[in-house]
């Protein structure tokens, strides 16, 4: 990938997956502005966020995706999927069904996602009132070990967790990146020479002027 | 599912996710229109998609059988409209639709024996392959709609014209021109003067060049010869039929409509970095096209649902403008407006009195037998005239290496007459940079417009000539093992390890629109070019014609391309700057100083 400048060490594409309503939006915008907001009914206008964190020493500059409603009918595009490095599996602890779906979730990415990207398991949530709880903690921990990912209980309500998930994921992927640079898997596309729209229409611009 | 969809009234409905689809369904998205869209499939994309290898090798399974001419696909034929009672206590026509527009026919597949093709998800085979011009109305459709963090692309590296059983490089640049040992010195000086007048033409000046007559009769008077007008054509300005006899069909390409096409070749060249590079292809596939545009939609609000198959359209009995859809599920959705992929609808309106509205429907769709009116029987008869509509031949084959060392994406043209075929081939490779196909493995695309009675009878002989078909040919697969690993040397010629052919169609049928109510759109299939121009025009007109208030708008205004004018304008002059490069006769040249 060609960056221009180089404010950051990695750039890291996540993503968030999961049935409608168990709170993907709400976790992003914790994590990304600390703000919540309980009046979402179904996901409109998010597309993605930013946000740079440092994890040992590197800076790094999340690029995180959201559904944009398209969950609701099981049809998010495939494209959505496209050099995804982590993916943040939701569930809602009092939505048993919601949790359920989750191998369904993972059927999904095992058909559109690359083969190694990294995965964590997320119960959103747990603030709520153990009366409403639906999904015992440790069903939760049984299917992420199933899976052989790590699993946290969040509440983007309460803030509780929520940067440990960004951060748990985003290191995760670090740690491949750096073990795997050289071989980059999958990866004639995330090669060289690759247009991105918006940063060589600048350039072609500047460049009409000069010649 | 069983979930219904809520709410069940929209502004637009939109049924396929084809790319004139989407881009409707993002723009009105955008305009703050209620969307809900909708697809009979389980993928994105409907004409446009992207499959996988297994998919595709599924989908050609389920047109295999299919052997039936393209107009027949179940509509017409059966079409009986019943009146519908909504809990509202209305009143609709209830009129029936397919779910298959039928498009594709003469399907044949062929594969190597024992051939090793590799991890089919690592596979984006497109069903209409084609390029995007750098500065072509789809990037900039794309730009404006926000959608440019959604994909990447790379540059097509080269463009090839095949002559007399090799490559020719397509010359792109003045020194290129200078370089290309097949013209003569007088090919050279004609080639100049030509694009120099073209250069006046859009200048403005006076060139003496008339507007209306045929591309290629211009290009005739300018002296080039043949080999150059091949070039300018078919390399340069993509024209996708064959402009001289005896392949041509219909009327030629008109000088203004050929120099248009050049112009935008101009433009294009250079403008993302590599100073010859036209042409982008997006990694994973075109497919990938209109779900950017679907994700736009969705960020702006629009529903989404595929694997939902559509039963019926309601019509107001009166208007006969359409008023919902039923689900298969049994749920009636209103709407203001509708798109439709091509092929689904039956004429909505009567073919001879589109404006008379029935005066008694209630009575003759209730009682259909005894009362045969001519309004009830009319309307949903096929006309006989969608039986021509255009039919393109198309070929896919996936080949063992790239047909030019270290190319990875490359377009080759086959001009008329360069292995027998009567219009243009054109020959797209992709390959592991785009994330088409995995390492070592490349899909070649050939697309003509079709001439014979199928797909494999128009493109064999093209196919032949740029791969070594030998293993997958039917006849000797037993052998081919052998074949394969005695290969000589001199045959520098890639393997194909499967091939396939089909045809598709690739206009609507000449009823698609007037003869629907004015707030119901049917979107075309994909065109003959190997280009997106068309599409992004045809979606454009559409958009406007079911609400009549963008009029005068681009696709998505508010974008820095929202201005035709000032498009046409930055064209022009990019054109200039780009001939000037390409070369000013010396003559000229010192006039200029």
């Amino acid at each position: 990938m060609s960056l221009r400048r180089q404010d950051y060490d990695y750039l890291i594409k996540l993503l968030l997956i999961g049935d409608s309503g168990v709170g993907k939006s709400c976790l992003l915008l914790r994590f990304s502005e600390d703000s919540f907001t309980s009046s979402f009914i179904t996901t409109i206008g998010i597309d993605f966020k930013i946000k740079k964190i440092l994890i040992d020493n590197k800076w790094i500059k999340l690029q995180i995706w959201d559904t944009a409603g398209q969950e609701r009918f099981r049809t998010i595009t495939s494209a959505y999927y496209r050099g995804a490095m982590g993916i943040l599996l939701v569930y809602d602890v009092t939505d048993e069904s919601s949790f359920n779906n989750i191998r369904n979730w993972m059927r999904n990415i095992e058909q559109h996602a690359s083969d190694n990207v990294n995965k964590v398991l997320v119960g959103n949530k747990c603030d709520m009132d153990e009366s409403k709880r639906r999904v015992p903690y440790s069903q939760g921990q049984a299917l992420a070990d199933e899976f052989g990912i790590q699993f946290f209980e969040t509440s983007a309500k309460s803030n509780i967790k929520v940067d440990e998930v960004f951060q748990s994921i985003a290191k995760d992927v670090m740690l491949r990146l750096r073990d795997s640079q050289t071989d980059s898997p999958s990866a004639g596309p995330a090669g060289s020479g690759n247009v991105h729209l918006n940063s060589t229409t600048n350039s072609a611009k500047q460049s009409k002027g000069c010649c | 599912m069983g979930t219904d969809i809520s709410p069940a009234e929209f502004d637009l409905i939109v049924i396929g996710t084809g790319l004139q689809e989407s881009l409707i369904a993002a723009a009105a998205s955008k305009r703050e229109k209620s969307v809900l869209h909708l697809d009979p499939a389980g993928y994105y994309g409907s004409q446009w998609t992207s499959f996988q290898l297994d998919q595709f090798l599924d989908w050609s399974k389920s047109h295999g059988c299919d052997t039936s001419e393209a107009s027949d696909n179940g509509i017409g034929s059966q079409q009986t409209s019943t009146l519908k009672n909504t809990a509202e206590e209305e009143s609709f026509l209830e009129v029936p639709i397919s779910n298959d527009p039928g498009t594709y026919t003469n399907v044949e597949v062929q594969r190597a024996e024992g051939a090793e093709l590799g991890p089919s998800k690592e596979y984006n085979i497109d069903v209409a392959p084609r390029v995007v011009h750098c500065a072509g109305s789809l990037i900039n459709a794309l730009l404006d709609a926000g959608a440019q963090n959604y994909l990447e692309f790379k540059l097509l590296q080269q463009s090839y014209v095949w002559r007399e059983g090799r490559y020719v490089r397509v010359p792109a640049s003045r020194a290129d021109i200078f370089k290309d040992r097949s013209l003569s010195p007088v090919d050279k000086r004609a080639l100049m003067r030509f694009l120099q007048k073209a250069q006046q033409s859009f200048l403005g000046q006076p060139t003496g060049l008339e507007r209306d007559k045929a591309f290629v009769e211009v290009l005739r008077e300018e002296g080039l010869a043949q080999p150059l007008r091949d070039v300018i054509m078919y390399a340069l300005a993509c024209i996708p039929s064959s402009q001289e006899e005896p392949g041509l069909t219909g009327r030629p390409v008109s000088a203004a409509g050929g120099m248009a096409a050049l112009a935008r070749y101009m433009e294009s060249v250079g403008r993302y970095g590599a100073d010859t590079a036209a042409f982008l292809v997006p990694l994973y596939g075109g497919g990938e096209l209109p779900q950017a545009f679907c994700r736009v939609a969705a960020v702006a609000g629009a529903l989404y649902v595929l694997r939902q198959p559509v039963t019926s359209v309601l019509l107001h009995p009166d208007s006969r403008s359409c008023a919902g859809i039923t689900t298969s599920t049994g749920q009636v959705l209103r709407c203001k407006a509708l798109a439709t992929s091509c092929g689904l609808l039956p004429p909505l309106l009567p073919s001879r009195s589109a404006q008379q509205p029935d005066e008694s429907p209630d009575e003759s769709a209730q009682r259909p037998d005894e009362s045969p009116a001519e309004s009830a029987q009319l309307p949903y008869e096929l006309p006989a005239e969608s039986a021509q509509q255009q039919r393109v031949s198309q070929a896919v084959a996936i080949i063992d290496r790239p047909l030019q060392e270290d190319e990875s994406q490359v377009l080759v043209v086959l001009p008329p007459g360069a292995v027998s075929n009567i219009h243009p081939v054109y020959a797209l490779q992709v390959g592991p940079a785009t994330a088409c196909a995995p390492a070592d493995r490349y899909l070649l695309y050939l697309s003509t417009p079709a001439a014979a009675a199928t797909a494999a009878q128009d493109l064999r002989p093209a196919l032949e000539a740029l791969v070594n078909v030998h293993g997958v040919d039917c006849n000797v697969a037993a052998t081919s093992t052998k074949q394969g690993e005695e290969q000589s040397g001199s045959d520098a010629r890639p393997n194909a390890l499967l091939s396939a052919y089909y045809n598709r169609v690739a206009s609507p049928s000449d009823s698609a629109l007037q003869h629907q109510p004015a707030n119901v759109a049917v979107c075309d299939p994909p065109d003959a070019s190997i280009g997106y121009e068309a599409a992004l025009q045809g979606a454009q007109a559409l958009l406007q014609r079911l609400f009549p208030d963008v009029q005068g708008e681009g696709l998505f205004p508010g974008g820095s391309r929202a201005n035709d004018d000032e498009s046409d304008e930055e064209a022009i002059e990019a054109l200039s700057e780009v001939l000037d490069k390409l070369g000013t006769p010396r003559i000229t040249a010192n006039e200029a100083v």
